[in-house]
């Protein structure tokens, strides 16, 4: 298990995040790097919330450029983040890799503080944000899943999402808050990001150990080029990036989703943003309970379950008739799928995947899954313009009807993982 | 480290962490409550307005000095502190010297010696609310407004004012809005007219229809009458209103924020001339309604202002234009950084 240097008071906080039966058990490694996550969550949600704003509004960027360089460098992390998986499985080093990821991402909000109004120089920082993003998950995840029983990684993921989703839904409403108290001065927002960004850095760097017996074992297990393709190799995993990627791929993504919620259910369009903070809340309400549900009666079933609540969403942006207080319904179904499915499927994967090549694989599945939602949201900006929200998003609910039959059919067949296990 | 050491540290970074936060928030507060153009003129150079923006002379605003020379007055959006604040610039020559003043409006306008501010306000700067000010920019009351504001106006001699809101929607371009169009007295802060509870008629017989919405009110001289354009559906209408009678009348249709002639003989107005959001200006001779199309063809979403019998002003991303209101000519860029123009005629 992972040393944690205060072990009381962070097993005590732990007993109270869980509940007073202490039926959840989760490690203090999983609430430690839930505490450095839900920090630097709030951290770089105030930036993310308010960036397109800034570049738009203050500096003249036109959101179509935004939205390509947004494309571009999503696309670049995702590369960076298997070679940062890799080096973590091959030294041992998850917590040091980590730490470079959550680092890079403290210290580019000072950097919005010193590079003016160059358009250039911000971009370069927002890739450094989203490198150091793509760095720091996979070993994060792999230090979860090693300090984790397997039968309860499900519950494990779901109380570190739920941390983190708390992050999301904090850092919004202390941007906009500064935002409204001081209205064209964005230099606050920066600053105060950086001091959230520091203190979940801080948790993580004093509090959170590699395990020893990973570290000093000698020689170390070689994880090599040839192994990672051995690992994609194997049948169990390789079933679940084609499963994963292929949901991905019938995802719209959230800006889209609001974007045609507000349409036809007739939001306003500065409730948007209250609409993403409710939607963050059930999140985080439902995290654990749908991770707990995942460890007793099968992940795969939770995961694919996830979607089917996608598809009411789906759903709800072209059902005519559909009144403001259906919307209540869309929220909680939307919530409950990012709570059924982001946790779930790390779960699913950590349990498959050998310990020496954890990081690495996730990594691997992060950059699947969240390239195939890349072409989907290109997909469907494109088709939104050709054949209308409507059509295009009739289009995306029978693709993900077909995705999640296959998702179920590959996922019970040839990646089966035994429920109790 | 030991277990304590840990802890000591994180204590000391949580501490030092929240302190620095919140000292540098509360540091920048103060700075935007002082006000915001220190005396003497300064030059905003390209650095802050991007490549290719001329310099803009600034200075600090103490008065709407109408003596000898017409003002204009705005909300700057010069990108830095002061933007979304009211500025004073010469009308004659508005690129001159912008004169900015510590009120940040939302929408603003100003005849005889008052103006009308809308801007955020209410509790934790959640709301909205309309500030009554004088000629030297004091605040002589203000009133809570529903909605997100669109557009305000102030009767030729200040007495006075109309603001419309949005209550459900945010703009005129979604075609799915819901506005709220009010009369106030600015003298005692009263609301003299909620236009929609005001009947209205036309050719004579009463005139109702669906999803009523006022919008754009614009104040003859007389203190009794005004214009305002009403919509209802993907119709809109010209009405003509008197505050003393309490009527509304259908003069035309198609015609959507009017706005007087100095010498009350014309509308000046944007018409819908394709899909939603794609407006044009126009203007309308009130003795013979005859409508002529003004030169521009980009959309325009404002309620114009007249410059003066012969030249018609409205703001268009972020810059103030200016076409001949007779339909010749072109339009041409007043003044950069800018929008919401309202001009204080000279005395």
């Amino acid at each position: 298990m992972y040393q944690v240097a205060d072990s009381g008071v962070l097993a005590r906080g732990g007993r109270a995040l869980v509940g007073r039966k202490g039926r959840i058990k989760v490690s203090a490694t999983v609430v430690l790097l839930g505490l450095t996550s839900l920090f630097t969550d709030i951290s770089s949600e105030m930036v993310t919330t308010i960036l397109p704003l800034y570049l738009v509004l203050s500096l003249g960027l036109s959101p179509f450029a935004f939205g390509v360089i947004d494309g571009i460098q999503q696309g670049a992390s995702s590369l960076v983040r298997v070679v940062a998986g890799f080096t973590a499985d091959r030294f041992g080093r998850y917590k040091e890799v980590a730490v470079v990821g959550y680092g890079l991402s403290a210290f580019t909000r000072i950097g919005f503080l010193l590079v003016g109004r160059s358009v250039s120089l911000i971009g370069a920082l927002v890739f450094v944000d989203r490198t150091g993003k793509g760095i720091r998950t996979a070993p994060r995840d792999a230090m979860i899943a090693l300090s984790t029983p397997k039968e309860e990684l499900g519950t494990a993921f779901g109380v570190h999402r739920a941390l983190d989703t708390a992050g999301a839904v904090i850092g919004p409403l202390i941007a906009f808050s500064l935002l409204i108290l001081l209205p064209h001065d964005f230099d606050p927002i920066f600053f105060v990001s950086f001091c959230f960004a520091l203190i979940g850095l801080a948790i993580l760097v004093l509090f959170v150990e590699n395990r020893r017996d990973r570290v000093e074992a000698e020689p170390l297990p070689p994880v090599t080029m040839r192994s990672v393709a051995r690992l994609l190799a194997v049948p169990r995993f390789g079933a679940l990036l084609v499963a994963g990627g292929l949901l991905a791929l019938a995802t719209m993504s959230d800006g889209f989703v609001y974007l045609g919620l507000q349409q036809n259910l007739d939001f306003a369009g500065r409730n948007l943003p209250l609409l993403y903070v409710a939607t963050s809340l059930v999140y985080m309400l439902l995290a654990v309970p749908a991770g707990r549900l995942a460890d007793k009666v099968g992940r795969g079933k939770v995961f694919v379950g996830g979607y089917l609540l996608l598809l009411v969403v789906y759903a709800a942006i072209v059902a005519p008739g559909v009144g403001p207080a259906a919307s209540l319904v869309v929220i909680v179904a939307f919530g409950a799928y990012y709570a059924a499915t982001d946790g779930v499927l790390t779960a699913i994967a950590s349990a498959m995947l050998p310990d020496e090549a954890r990081a690495t694989g996730l990594s691997v599945l992060v950059t699947v899954t969240s390239l195939a939602r890349l072409v989907a949201s290109i997909a469907f900006g494109a088709a939104w313009v050709l054949i209308g929200v409507d059509a295009a998003v009739v289009v995306f609910a029978g693709g993900l009807v077909v995705a999640a039959a296959l998702a179920g059919i590959i996922l019970t067949r040839y990646a089966q993982e035994p429920a109790n296990a | 480290m030991r277990r304590r050491t840990r802890l000591a540290v994180l204590g000391g970074v949580v501490a030092v962490c929240l302190t620095s936060a919140i000292v540098y928030v509360g540091m920048s507060v103060a700075r935007s409550h002082r006000t915001n153009t220190p005396p003497g003129i300064h030059i905003v150079s390209g650095a802050t307005l991007g490549p290719g923006a001329d310099p803009v002379r600034t200075t600090r605003a103490s008065s709407v000095d109408t003596e000898g020379d017409s003002k204009l007055l705005f909300v700057s959006m010069i990108p830095d502190r002061t933007a979304g604040s009211l500025a004073v610039a010469p009308l004659s020559d508005p690129t001159s010297l912008r004169a900015i003043a510590g009120l940040r409006c939302e929408r603003v306008y100003y005849a005889g010696e008052r103006g009308l501010c809308v801007t955020r306000g209410g509790l934790l700067n959640t709301g909205y609310v309309a500030k009554v000010f004088d000629s030297s920019f004091h605040v002589e009351r203000q009133y809570s407004l529903p909605g997100i504001p669109s557009r305000a106006r102030v009767s030729p001699d200040g007495r006075f004012g109309a603001t419309t809101m949005f209550v459900r929607g945010d703009s005129y371009s979604t075609g799915n809005f819901s506005t709220r169009t009010s009369i106030y007295d600015l003298e005692t802060g009263k609301e003299v007219a909620n236009l929609e509870k005001l009947p209205v008629t036309r050719d004579g017989e009463p005139f109702s229809k669906q999803n009523f919405n006022f919008w754009g009110v614009t104040f003859a001289a007389d203190d009794d009458h005004f214009y305002a354009s009403l919509g209802s559906g993907s119709d809109t209408y010209l009405l003509e209103g008197s505050m003393r009678d309490r009527t509304l009348r259908v003069l035309t249709t198609a015609v959507e924020c009017p706005s007087l002639s100095p010498d009350g003989k014309r509308i000046a107005f944007k018409r819908l001339v394709g899909e939603r959001g794609d407006w044009r200006l126009y203007v309308l001779d009130l003795a013979t309604m005859k409508v002529t199309r003004l030169a521009g063809d980009d959309p325009i979403d404002d309620q114009a202002e007249w410059l003066d019998d012969d030249h018609v002003m409205y703001g268009n991303d972020d810059k103030l234009w200016v076409v001949p209101a007779d339909g010749s000519g072109a339009p041409k860029k007043l003044l950069s950084f800018a929008f919401s123009p309202a001009v204080s005629r000279a005395s």
